[in-house]
């Protein structure tokens, strides 16, 4: 997450985030405040979990380390030249994780000789749906013709979305391609389930934690700091 | 009592470059084999010629038996060793003055000299056999990942691809095996719902997923991650244990950092004069690790003690008694809470015993002759236990996977993130090909095959955990941009009917790995 990607969430979404974060401050916070917030928030986060999960990644990147030096540069671009595009009109959306998706898309070469940045009151966007309910975007966000790629913030967990990109402009809206369907991850365990209550209390007990428990890492600090 | 499946992944991306006399990322395959697939080859074997009665799960992968049997790369193993054993001897004569160095470098030489005699003498330079044999023995059972450690739930909007990831799997382990795979290991446990459908379409019975993939499943499963759960089409989702995980790798008591082990990074090749190791470095200048590593952990900072292996085997015996005596506890603790005996099932990359944790191996060793021994553990396979225990809940496990964070997020980010939309369009690309040369014979046929397989290598989970981890990031680019270009240039000559033959055939002989591939289940 960055500050350009908070700047387009709905102000509402960026308070309910900030809330998430721990923001308690009374009163209204302006943008640049919550944003500042959960920003650092999500550096210390970042760094714990870095911290924490260092000897993980360390270990596995141990079957790729044969030297402590700078690595080997090898020819890439000029010896393997790849296309930046492949002339076609399509948008594609992938699950990152409970809340973040990422999504990629090409417009064809027509569309680059209508470059609507260049057209007056148009922009160029990206309309999230609850899949279900395609008649009404959950948010827009504004990019700019020379983007390619975004990672878009979703509001629910377990949750199916759509992603368009479109056009706004002065004559409505025209959705230029639809992406397929994702669904976001759970980030808990679901409601209790009949007669399973009783030991999967013993369980959660067990585990430490309960539905929000934090996501057990694959392997935790080794003590070698 | 209580159940007890240890599971070790073994695998390496596909890497041989035969158009180099010597590559310095093949060297990733011959450490593994001196400090860990020899290692733990040799004492599977030891413990079932004593007769010790263990179980354990081994994941192979696809690129990795593909690479154990390959001519060249058994040959380049040799020299390695060779040019190994040479240094070690060197040592010999340089630490002459310093008994504690000089019994180090013996216990080098010895190793590497017994890795040679193993390698060449007991398996005949082909590791695969070694495995097939315990597998005929029953103490092992062999199961496969996906045909180059794709990480599938990047690839859920190309559904063909994760069918093709399967299918070329389980053909290559058949072939490299002569059995069909027990199970199933889907590469970083990436799971996504739907992905069992492949699974169930080629007879694999089971996979594994982090333990939150069996937590957050859509209804709560009953014994938490101490049963397996059916997902609805009956494919069984095996979940980790955290609790045992913790013990081996927890910063305050985890095993592996403890101050007497061996340290992974000092090591000789960063240590001594170019002048000395010149003859045994890449391009005579590229400081490598050697292998030869003469400190312990002993703390933070630079400031090491010399390596005692008599002090560490002592620490291992511990460790591993520590680490049966939890488990005794936590069956007895997990019992009065199941009315089925509870499973504990742990996965760990086999690379980490002995490449990363010198004594790991050994710690191995202990901890399968103390479980054998214990009347409160049984050693099992997954395979095994749905034959005794085959009611299990049904539910819907949880997209997931064992990266950091839990989901996505290692292969899908910033640095990495630039190659789906490659990947995703050869995808396409292949079923287009797939379709519109069925049943061709010769060259053509050829080269739709040699699509296949660029198409595969590019998606190796590899290639965006190494962009992300910012190790060998140069070679992981262009190994992911080798394989699209090949790829493309090769539906481009398809397409117009114009194939530069000399340029196909280097292609074809360097990126040789799954011979026989049947690209029919590109399509779509």
């Amino acid at each position: 997450m960055n500050g350009e990607i908070l700047q387009s969430i709905p102000i509402e979404e960026l308070v309910a985030l900030a809330r998430e974060e721990g923001y308690e401050e009374g009163g209204a916070a302006d943008r640049a405040t919550l944003t500042e917030f959960i920003l650092e928030n999500l550096e210390d986060r970042d760094r714990e979990q870095e911290q924490e999960n260092s000897p993980s990644v360390r270990v596995e990147e141990s079957k790729y380390r044969i030297t402590d030096r700078a690595p080997v540069e090898c020819a890439g671009s000029e010896i393997y030249p790849i296309a930046d595009r492949y002339n076609q009109k399509k948008i594609v959306f992938m699950v990152r994780d409970p809340h973040w998706a990422f999504a990629y898309w090409e417009l064809d070469n027509k569309a680059y000789d209508t470059n609507p940045d260049n057209e007056e009151g148009a922009q160029l966007i990206l309309r999230v749906y609850e899949a279900g309910s395609t008649q009404h975007p959950c948010f827009d966000i504004p990019i700019q013709f020379s983007d390619t790629s975004w990672y878009i913030y979703l509001p629910n967990q377990d949750c199916s979305y759509i992603l368009d990109l479109g056009i706004v402009s002065q004559t409505g809206y025209l959705s230029l391609a639809r992406s397929n369907t994702i669904h976001t991850p759970r980030e808990g365990s679901v409601g209790s389930q009949g007669d399973f209550l009783d030991l999967h209390s013993e369980f959660s007990a067990y585990y430490g934690g309960g539905n929000s428990g934090s996501i057990p890492q694959r392997i935790l600090a080794v003590g070698r700091e | 009592m209580g159940y007890l499946a240890l599971v070790l992944h073994w695998h390496l991306p596909y890497v041989r470059h035969p158009e180099y006399p010597r590559f310095l990322e093949e060297d990733w395959l011959f450490e593994a084999l001196s400090e860990t697939y020899i290692p733990l080859l040799s004492l599977f074997e030891r413990l079932h010629r004593e007769g010790i009665a263990y179980r354990i799960t081994l994941s192979i992968s696809p690129t990795l038996a593909e690479m154990l049997q390959d001519e060249l790369l058994q040959t380049r193993y040799l020299d390695y060793l060779e040019r190994l054993i040479e240094l070690a001897g060197r040592e010999l004569r340089r630490t002459e003055d310093e008994p504690h160095s000089n019994k180090l470098a013996r216990m080098y030489l010895a190793r590497y000299r017994n890795c040679r005699q193993i390698f060449r003498e007991r398996y005949g330079c082909n590791l695969l056999n070694g495995l097939i044999h315990l597998e005929r023995k029953g103490v092992v059972d062999l199961i496969c990942s996906s045909a180059t450690h794709c990480f599938l739930p990047a690839f859920q909007v190309v559904p063909q691809a994760v069918k093709a990831q399967v299918e070329v799997a389980v053909q290559s382990h058949i072939r490299n095996f002569a059995s069909h795979p027990k199970g199933f290991w889907l590469p970083e446990c990436g799971y996504y719902p739907g992905v069992e459908e492949y699974l169930k379409a080629q007879r694999l019975p089971y996979f594994f997923v982090e333990t939150h993939g069996i937590l957050y499943a859509d209804e709560r499963p009953r014994y938490g991650v101490y049963a397996p759960l059916y997902c609805p089409n009956m494919v069984a989702a095996f979940g980790r244990d955290p609790e045992s995980a913790k013990t081996v790798w927890s910063s305050r008591d985890g095993y592996p950092g403890d101050p007497v082990y061996r340290d992974f990074y000092r090591d000789i090749g960063y240590d001594l004069p170019l002048d000395y190791l010149r003859e045994f470095l890449p391009e005579e200048k590229i400081r490598v690790s050697t292998g030869i590593k003469y400190h312990a952990i002993t703390g933070a900072g630079d400031d090491k003690r010399l390596y005692n292996p008599k002090a560490a085997a002592k620490k291992l015996e511990l460790d591993a008694n520590h680490f049966i005596s939890q488990r005794i506890e936590q069956f007895s603790r997990l019992s009065t809470l199941m009315e089925q005996p509870p499973l504990i099932v742990c996965p760990f990359d086999a690379e980490l015993f002995g490449h990363w944790w010198f004594e790991g191996p050994e710690w191995l060793e202990a901890v399968l002759r103390g479980a054998a021994a214990s009347s409160a553990i049984r050693l099992t396979t997954p395979g095994q236990y749905l034959e005794e225990l085959p009611r299990q809940q049904i539910a819907q496990p949880c997209f997931s996977s064992w990266g950091n964070k839990g989901y996505a997020e290692v292969w899908v980010e910033g640095s990495n993130d630039w190659i789906y939309r490659h990947l995703h369009q050869q995808t396409i690309r292949m079923s287009e090909l797939a379709m519109r040369f069925p049943n061709e014979k010769g060259i053509r046929k050829r080269t739709v095959e040699q699509a296949f397989r660029e198409m595969l290598l590019a998606q190796a989970s590899d290639w965006a955990f190494i962009m992300k981890t910012a190790t060998a990031v140069p070679y992981a680019v262009q190994r992911t941009r080798e394989h699209i270009y090949n790829f493309t240039r090769i539906y481009e000559s398809l397409m117009s009917g114009s194939l530069q033959q000399e340029w196909f055939l280097g292609v074809e002989t360097r990126n040789n790995l799954f011979r026989k591939i049947d690209y029919s289940c590109c399509v779509t």
